[in-house]
C-alpha cells in the first residue's frame, strides 16, 4: 500500500482574500480612529507602550513558507495608531492576536460571531501582555460601531454603545480609512 | 459518594465539537510540535475525504494521505508503522472505521513506537460508526482485549461537514440510542466518581436538544458527541459491564438493538435517576421506536414503565433546554482519584506512569502532620524517595524552581509529587519544566507565555490541601521572577497534573475561616464556569455536580472540620469546579476579585464570597435562565419547582447571601461579608473607599473580562465594587 498522494497547502481562494482585505481595511479603519476618537487615544495613551507594534492575523503568523493573512499596527506619536501594512515588518510584534484557522477569522469577518464569542468558543490566541490585547478588542468594538450600521455592529458586539457624534464620525472615519492623508499615513 | 472505596476518573482525549472544528487541526497539530501527519481514511468515509482533504490543504502543512478504496481491503498494524517511516512523519490523523481504528492503535502500542521517548499524537475524526464495538482506550488482537489509558487518542474532532458525507449519517436514532444506554448504564453503577456521573449526566441535555432540532446536521453532531462522551463515561466504571461488547451480535443494527434493550431494563433497576432517565426516555422514545421491528411490544412495554414513572411527581423544573454552544472544546486529561486512603495509593500510581524515584514537594503542616511518613510507608518495594523539599515560599519564584530542579537532577530523580497548596503545585509545574525541556542553568523563562511548552513532561502527580484553587486540574503555573519584579504566566496541557488525589486527611488542619474562604473560592469557580460566555455540556455537568455539593457540605466542613465525608464531598467539589472552569473560564467575581486582591491584599477567597452574589444579579440580565437554573443545585428540586422562573435569580443570589451569613455566624465572623469589613490581623481596614476607582480601572486589563456574559466596563465596575464595599445589594434586572 502507497501514499496516494500528498496534500499541499492552498491558501489561495476567496476566504482568504475576504480575510485579507478585511484585515486591510480594518488596519487602516485602526489608523484613523485613533486620529479622531478621543476615547481611543485615551486608551492608547494609557494602556500601550510607545513604539509597541501588534499583529492580527491567521495562524501561523511568523511563518515564513507560506503567506497568512494579516495586519501589523504601531503605536506612535504618544496617542495614535500607524498601519505598517499586511506583510511582517522588521520589528518584531510584542502583541499578537492570531486566529486559529480562516474559517475561524471569516465568522467573525463576517459578523456570524461576536469577537467575546470567538474568543470564548477559542477561535483564536492571544500572546502578549493582556492590559494592551484588551485595549486593543475594546478600540476594535469602537471601530465596528463607529463604521457600521448599528444591525450589524449589534452582532459584532457585546453591548452596543452609543457614541457621541457617531454619524460625523462615521464619514470622518470613512474618508480617512479609504483616502489617508499624508499626516495619517 | 462513598469515602471507604477509591474512585477514580480519567479521560484522555480533548473533544473538538462543532462548525469548523476540523480547521482546528493545524493548532492541535502545533501544540504537539507536529510537521508532518499521516492521514488515514478507511473505505467507509471515502466520501468524507473531499471535506478533510479540503480542510487539510488550508494548513501550511504537506500531509501524506492514505486512503482505502476497496471495500474488503485492509492494513495491518506493521504496513502503518512501514508508510509512518518511509515518509518521516510524525503524527497520525484517522478517520475510520472499527479494524483501521484497531490497526492503528495496534502501531502506536507495538513496542517500536511504545518505547520511543515521543509520543505519537493520534487525532481522530469521528464518523457515525466510531468505533462503535469497541472502547476508546481498547485494543483486539487475536481474541484478546486490552485495556489502556495510554490508547486513548489525543483529540477527536466531531465536526458536522465529515459526518454529514457518511454513508451512516441516517443512523443518528442507533447512535443516539447507544448513548442513552450507556448513560444509564453509567447511572446505576455504585459507587462513581462524580466526574463519570456528571459526564454521564452531560449526555441527556444533549439527547434533549437533538429531539428538539430539525437538521440533520445538528441532530449528527449532537448524536456523535453524546456515543463519545457515553464511551468515555462507560470506560471510566471499575468493572465494564459485558453486555457493552456482546460476541454474539452479527450486525451492528442488533448491536443497536441490543443497546436498547438494556437501557430498558436498567430503568426498571434504576432508583436515584428515575426521574431523569423517564424525561429522557419519554423524549427519545418516538424516534427510538421507529427502527423496531416489533414496535407493539416495544411500545407496550414502555407505555408500561412510563406510566408506572408517570405516577411520581411530574418534573416542573422548567421546560427550556440550557443553550449548547455551536463550538466547543473540552479538556481534562488528569487522572482524579478520590476517597479517603487516596494518598497510600500515590506508590502504586508513579509505578502505573513508569516512575520510581519521585521527588516530593511539600509544606511544613503536612510534614507535621506525619503524611509524609505515610505516604512513603505505602512505597511498593521498587518506588524510593529521591528527594524531600518542604521549604517552598508562599509566592513561587524561579530561584526556588532552579534550587529544586538541581536537587532532582542530583538526586536522580524521576517524577514529582506535589502535595501543598497553589504556590506548592506551581512551583512543581515550574521544575517540572526546568527538569523535562532543554533550560541552560533551569532556567525557565524562555518557556514563559502561551503554549510555549510543547512536549509532555515527566509525571507530576498533586494532592492539593485545600479545597478551592482547583489548580490541580488548571493549565495555568504562575512563578514570580523577584529580580525583574515580574510574574511569569505559562500555560500550556503538557503543564496539567498527570493524576490529582483528593484525601480529607489533607485538608482537616485547614483553618474554619479558610475553609469558608477556599470553599467560596471553588463555589464561585462553578457558578462562573457554568454562566460565563465559554459554557459547554461537559462544564455544565461537572459545575452542577461541584456546586451541589459545595452547597451540601461547605458549612458541615466549617463546623465540624474533621468530618471525613464533608472534606472529601468538598476537596472533590473543588477538583470538578477546576476542571470545569479550566474549560469554561471564569467571570467578572474574578475579573474584580483579582484587582482588589492586587490592590489591598484582601485574600482570594474572601473577593471571591463577597463579590459572587454581585456578579449572579449583574449578569442577569443576559443570562436569566442559566442563573435561575442554579437554584436546582442549590436548594434542591423542590424549592426550585416551587419558584417561579422569572424569581429564580433573585432566589439564587438569597441562597449565596444566606450560605455566606451562615459561615460569617459559624467562623465568629471570620468570613466577610462585605469589603468595608475587611481586616488584617491588626484590625486595620484592608480596604478603603479611595481604592475603588483604582481597583475599577486595574479590572479593564484582567483577562477574565472577555468571558462575562454582560459587558463590564469601568463605569459599571466602579458601580458594583461601590455596592459590594458596603453589603448594600444589587438590583437584579
Amino acid at each position: 500500500m502507497k501514499i496516494q498522494k500528498n496534500i499541499k497547502p492552498s491558501l489561495r481562494g476567496f476566504r482568504s482574500f475576504y480575510v485579507s482585505v478585511m484585515l486591510w481595511f480594518v488596519g487602516r479603519a485602526l489608523q484613523g480612529i485613533s486620529h479622531i476618537d478621543d476615547e481611543v487615544q485615551k486608551e492608547l495613551q494609557e494602556n500601550f507602550p510607545e513604539g509597541v507594534v501588534i499583529a492580527m492575523g491567521v495562524e501561523p503568523l511568523a511563518s515564513g513558507e507560506v503567506k497568512m493573512p494579516a495586519l501589523y499596527v504601531k503605536k506612535v506619536g504618544g496617542r495614535f495608531l500607524k498601519f505598517l501594512g499586511c506583510c511582517p515588518p522588521a520589528e518584531v510584534p510584542q502583541l499578537t492576536i492570531s486566529f486559529k484557522s480562516l474559517a475561524a477569522a471569516m465568522r467573525v469577518f463576517t459578523f456570524q460571531e461576536k469577537t467575546t464569542e470567538a474568543q470564548a468558543y477559542d477561535r483564536f490566541i492571544t500572546d502578549g501582555p493582556l492590559t494592551p490585547a484588551l485595549a486593543f478588542v475594546r478600540i476594535l468594538n469602537r471601530v465596528e460601531i463607529t463604521l457600521l450600521p448599528r444591525f450589524i455592529a449589534q452582532k459584532a458586539v457585546r453591548r452596543y454603545e452609543k457614541l457621541p457624534h457617531k454619524h460625523l464620525n462615521r464619514i470622518r472615519l470613512y474618508i480617512k480609512t479609504l483616502f489617508p492623508t499624508k499626516e495619517v499615513l | 459518594m462513598n469515602s471507604s472505596s477509591l474512585l477514580s476518573f480519567y479521560m484522555g482525549s480533548k473533544i473538538l465539537v462543532g462548525q469548523n472544528a476540523l480547521e482546528n487541526i493545524y493548532y492541535e497539530l502545533n501544540q504537539y510540535d507536529c510537521k508532518r501527519p499521516l492521514c488515514l481514511f478507511s473505505y467507509e468515509n471515502s466520501l468524507s475525504a473531499a471535506p478533510l482533504r479540503r480542510a487539510l490543504r488550508s494548513t501550511p502543512l504537506v500531509i501524506p494521505f492514505l486512503g482505502i478504496m476497496e471495500k474488503k481491503e485492509n492494513i495491518s498494524d506493521k504496513e502503518i508503522l512501514k508508510i509512518f517511516q518511509e515518509n518521516h512523519c510524525d503524527s497520525l490523523i484517522v478517520m475510520g472505521d472499527f479494524n483501521l481504528l484497531n490497526e492503528v492503535k495496534k502501531f502506536r502500542y507495538s513496542e517500536e513506537i511504545s518505547n520511543q521517548k515521543r509520543k505519537i499524537p493520534l487525532f481522530v475524526l469521528v464518523s457515525p460508526s466510531y468505533d462503535q464495538r469497541h472502547h476508546i482506550d481498547e485494543i483486539q488482537q487475536e481474541n484478546t482485549v486490552t485495556r489502556d489509558p495510554k490508547l486513548a487518542p489525543d483529540a477527536l474532532f466531531i465536526d458536522s461537514r465529515l459526518l454529514l458525507k457518511s454513508p451512516r449519517k441516517k443512523d443518528w436514532q442507533w447512535t443516539a440510542a447507544a448513548a442513552l444506554s450507556m448513560c444509564c448504564q453509567v447511572l446505576s453503577q455504585s459507587p462513581l466518581h462524580p466526574a463519570t456521573k456528571a459526564l454521564a449526566l452531560s449526555i441527556l441535555p444533549l439527547l434533549r436538544q437533538l429531539l428538539k432540532e430539525s437538521s440533520l446536521k445538528k441532530k449528527l453532531i449532537l448524536a456523535c458527541q453524546a456515543f463519545v462522551l457515553g464511551k468515555i463515561a462507560l470506560s471510566n466504571l471499575p468493572h465494564l459491564p459485558n453486555s457493552i461488547t456482546p460476541q454474539d451480535v452479527n450486525s451492528e443494527k442488533d448491536f443497536f438493538l441490543h443497546h436498547q434493550r438494556e437501557f430498558l431494563q436498567n430503568l426498571h433497576q434504576m432508583n436515584f435517576s428515575q426521574k431523569r432517565a423517564h424525561q429522557a426516555l419519554h423524549l427519545l422514545e418516538p424516534s427510538l421506536l421507529k427502527k423496531n421491528k416489533d414496535v407493539e411490544s416495544w411500545k407496550e412495554l414502555v407505555q408500561q414503565i412510563s406510566s408506572q414513572l408517570l405516577q411520581k411527581k411530574k418534573m416542573t423544573l422548567g421546560k427550556k433546554n440550557l443553550s449548547i454552544p455551536p463550538y466547543f472544546e473540552f479538556i481534562s486529561p488528569v487522572h482524579l482519584l478520590a476517597g479517603e486512603n487516596a494518598l497510600e495509593t500515590i506508590g502504586e500510581q508513579l509505578l502505573l506512569k513508569g516512575a520510581s524515584r519521585p521527588m516530593i514537594l511539600s509544606s511544613r503542616t503536612v510534614e507535621k502532620n506525619g503524611l509524609i511518613k505515610l505516604i512513603q510507608n505505602h512505597f511498593p518495594q521498587k518506588v524510593s524517595l529521591g528527594a524531600l523539599d518542604t521549604d517552598i515560599p508562599a509566592d513561587s519564584d524561579i530561584e526556588t524552581v532552579k534550587r529544586l530542579a538541581k536537587l532532582y537532577t542530583e538526586q536522580q530523580c524521576d517524577s514529582l509529587v506535589a502535595i501543598g497548596g497553589g504556590s506548592v503545585i506551581d512551583t512543581a509545574k515550574g521544575v517540572n519544566i526546568a527538569v523535562s525541556l532543554p533550560c541552560q542553568d533551569f532556567d525557565i523563562t524562555p518557556y514563559a507565555g502561551a503554549g510555549m511548552v510543547k512536549q509532555p513532561l515527566k509525571p507530576l502527580l498533586v494532592a492539593p490541601t485545600t479545597s478551592g484553587s482547583g489548580s490541580e486540574a488548571t493549565i495555568v503555573a504562575v512563578i514570580a521572577n523577584h529580580q525583574l519584579s515580574q510574574k511569569l504566566l505559562f500555560t500550556s496541557p503538557f503543564l496539567l497534573p498527570h493524576v490529582a488525589i483528593c484525601d480529607p486527611r489533607l485538608t482537616y488542619s485547614l483553618p474554619a475561616h479558610l475553609t469558608a474562604q477556599t470553599g467560596m473560592d471553588a463555589l464561585t469557580h462553578a457558578c462562573e464556569a457554568f454562566f460565563c460566555l465559554a459554557h459547554n455540556p461537559i462544564s455544565d455537568t461537572l459545575a452542577l455536580e461541584a456546586i451541589k455539593k459545595i452547597s451540601e457540605y461547605l458549612a458541615i466542613a466549617v463546623a465540624t472540620p474533621e468530618d471525613c465525608k464533608a472534606r472529601l464531598e468538598m476537596s472533590v467539589a473543588s477538583t470538578l469546579a477546576g476542571v470545569a472552569f479550566s474549560n469554561s473560564m471564569v467571570g467578572m467575581a474574578h475579573t474584580l476579585g483579582h484587582a482588589v486582591g492586587a490592590i489591598t491584599q484582601i485574600p482570594h477567597g474572601t473577593c471571591m464570597s463577597i463579590l459572587l452574589p454581585y456578579a449572579l444579579a449583574y449578569n442577569t440580565s443576559k443570562e436569566p435562565h442559566r442563573i435561575g437554573f442554579l437554584l436546582n443545585p442549590l436548594k434542591g428540586e423542590k424549592i426550585t419547582s416551587e419558584t417561579p422562573e422569572k424569581q429564580r435569580p433573585q432566589a439564587v443570589v438569597n441562597a449565596i447571601n444566606a450560605l455566606n451569613q451562615k459561615l460569617n455566624r459559624l467562623t465568629q465572623g471570620k468570613h466577610y461579608l462585605c469589603f468595608q469589613e475587611v481586616q488584617d490581623r491588626d484590625g486595620k481596614n484592608l480596604c478603603q473607599w479611595e481604592q475603588l476607582s483604582k481597583i475599577a480601572l486595574k479590572s479593564q486589563g484582567d483577562g477574565s473580562i472577555f468571558y462575562n456574559p454582560q459587558e463590564l466596563s469601568y463605569k459599571d465596575a466602579l458601580m458594583v465594587l461601590e455596592a459590594a464595599y458596603k453589603g448594600e445589594t444589587l438590583k437584579v434586572q
